[in-house]
């Protein structure tokens, strides 16, 4: 891992830089990044679609594609670990890398008893990129997670930004549909989203704001904490000092060998 | 390509570059958390005595809410170098485009427009309009030409680990100065491999021969450069 091999600017941040500067990843990366999403989010989107037109019931569908995040989270953190360095993901690289992420990335885990931990995104890039396993990774994950790291906080907010964004747009969506689509006696907007007899499309589209929604935060969480990741190590391995102090050595050199 | 920043530099007309570090809509959303709390807090605490006035107190009441909804933010961006106490809270501050501190037309216009940046409900608008501008600008900051930016530094370790003062041998910028003592005050959360690893960037090839020959060159081992960074910070 050499840090000068990076493409993004090595300083020291406060915790809150390092979620911006995660932001700004995604702002130049997102063309590669929304096609490996597409990859990952699309068959679970569809699964979702059936299940609710079989069961009308909009939260299965909506579950399962809740629950698939950690899948999502392995293809986006591929392409992102690799952009940083300069290379060029394309789909077609994350289907074929799929297989070998489920298996070596600790996706059941994931997908279990640690889908909740608030540190989901932070914690990734050891158990995908490190390749370390069993009590080696346990003394990583304490190492980087000493004095302190910006993980919980940037999923609180996430937590948040997500729930802004859908109620948003379902706010939008209720304000856009003509008064004689909506269900009888629909007098609020929650009475709408909680009456017994909904069409179907509207489970449908319930789950498709949803899908929405995931879609612009999740990418943004994956990279704020792949971020927050890279500031911790250049903080605790010094990158920002390697690369001053390779400058200052080069210069020291020229120095002795002009004298 | 340059690298990946959040740094916008900004020439100043007397040729001085100042760079301003952008926030985003992460620690900006907490701002206004903090921001939409206190003061309504403080209103509804109030409200607890106004209810005695009856309508009166109804009435002082709408006032003071339509008063901490339009002028709250921008008096105190006006006159608190930019910051509400959310934004202090955070450590962000709002600066003009071209970074001098933000003036009363900037501010009403960013701060009326927030009701646009609140369509459709909770500033879902605004935070579209941020994770798509490059300089993570909400609505009513595109038309204002103002930014959102960190006054924060980050939180490092500044106290240097025990050592003797030694003066460097070789002449160094005041930027390598300052390298050598951030060094020195990583130390202690370095490994020791660490540590030694990054020390030794610094011994060069040719510095190696050279030490015997003459004392132009750094003593690259760690508990050296702590003694330089000892004697930089004025120690003697």
């Amino acid at each position: 891992m050499r840090p000068d091999a990076l493409t993004v600017e090595i300083r020291a941040r406060t915790h809150w830089e390092a979620i911006d500067l995660g932001l700004a990843l995604i702002q130049t990366y997102w063309r590669n990044l929304y096609a490996a999403w597409c990859v990952v989010v699309l068959p679970p989107a569809f699964l979702a679609m059936m299940l609710t037109y079989l069961f009308g019931v909009n939260s299965y569908g909506t579950l399962l594609i809740w629950w698939l995040k950690p899948v999502y989270d392995r293809a986006l953190l591929h392409v992102l670990s690799r952009a940083v360095f300069g290379e060029t993901v394309t789909w077609r690289d994350v289907l074929r890398t799929l297989p070998h992420l489920v298996r070596h990335s600790g996706l059941f885990r994931a997908l279990t008893w640690r889908r909740l931990m608030p540190s989901r995104s932070f914690e990734l890039p050891i158990w995908q990129l490190e390749g370390v396993a069993g009590q080696a990774r346990r003394r990583r994950l304490r190492v980087l997670k000493r004095y302190g790291n910006g993980a919980t906080r940037l999923f609180f907010v996430c937590d948040i930004l997500e729930m802004v964004l859908f109620l948003g747009m379902l706010g939008l969506f209720f304000m856009m549909l003509p008064p004689e689509f909506a269900p009888s006696r629909a007098d609020t907007f929650f009475d709408f989203f909680t009456a017994d007899k909904r069409p179907l499309w509207l489970d449908a589209a319930y789950c498709l704001v949803y899908l929405f929604v995931i879609s612009i935060v999740e990418p943004f969480y994956v990279a704020a904490g792949f971020t927050l990741y890279l500031n911790r190590r250049t903080e605790l391995e010094g990158w920002d000092i390697e690369l001053g102090f390779r400058t200052l050595a080069a210069r020291l050199e020229a120095q002795q060998i002009s004298s | 390509m340059p690298l990946l920043d959040t740094v916008r530099t900004i020439e100043t007309p007397e040729g001085v570059s100042i760079r301003l570090r952008l926030a985003g809509p992460v620690p900006r959303a907490l701002a206004w958390l903090f921001d939409f709390f206190i003061p309504y807090s403080v209103l509804l605490a109030a409200s607890g005595f106004l209810i005695a006035l009856d309508s009166f107190g109804f009435g002082i009441q709408m006032i003071g809410a339509f008063l901490l909804t339009w002028f709250y933010p921008v008096l105190f961006e006006v006159y608190a170098q930019g910051a509400t106490p959310g934004k202090k809270m955070l450590g962000l501050a709002v600066l003009q485009d071209d970074g001098v501190p933000v003036g009363w037309s900037a501010s009403v216009a960013r701060n009326l427009l927030r009701f646009v940046d609140f369509l459709p409900l909770l500033y879902a608008f605004g935070l579209c309009s941020m994770f798509l501008n490059r300089d993570f600008k909400r609505l009513g900051d595109i038309v204002a030409k103002t930014i959102v930016v960190h006054r924060d530094k980050p939180g490092l370790p500044q106290k240097l680990p025990p050592g003797r003062a030694s003066p460097p041998p070789v002449w160094l910028s005041s930027s390598e100065q300052q390298l050598i003592v951030a060094f020195a005050a990583r130390v202690p959360r370095m490994t020791p491999d660490r540590a030694q690893e990054l020390a030794q960037i610094l011994d060069s090839e040719s510095g190696q021969d050279n030490r015997r020959h003459s004392r132009a060159a750094l003593r690259a081992d760690v508990d050296s450069l702590i003694g330089y960074a000892r004697h930089i910070v004025g120690e003697r």
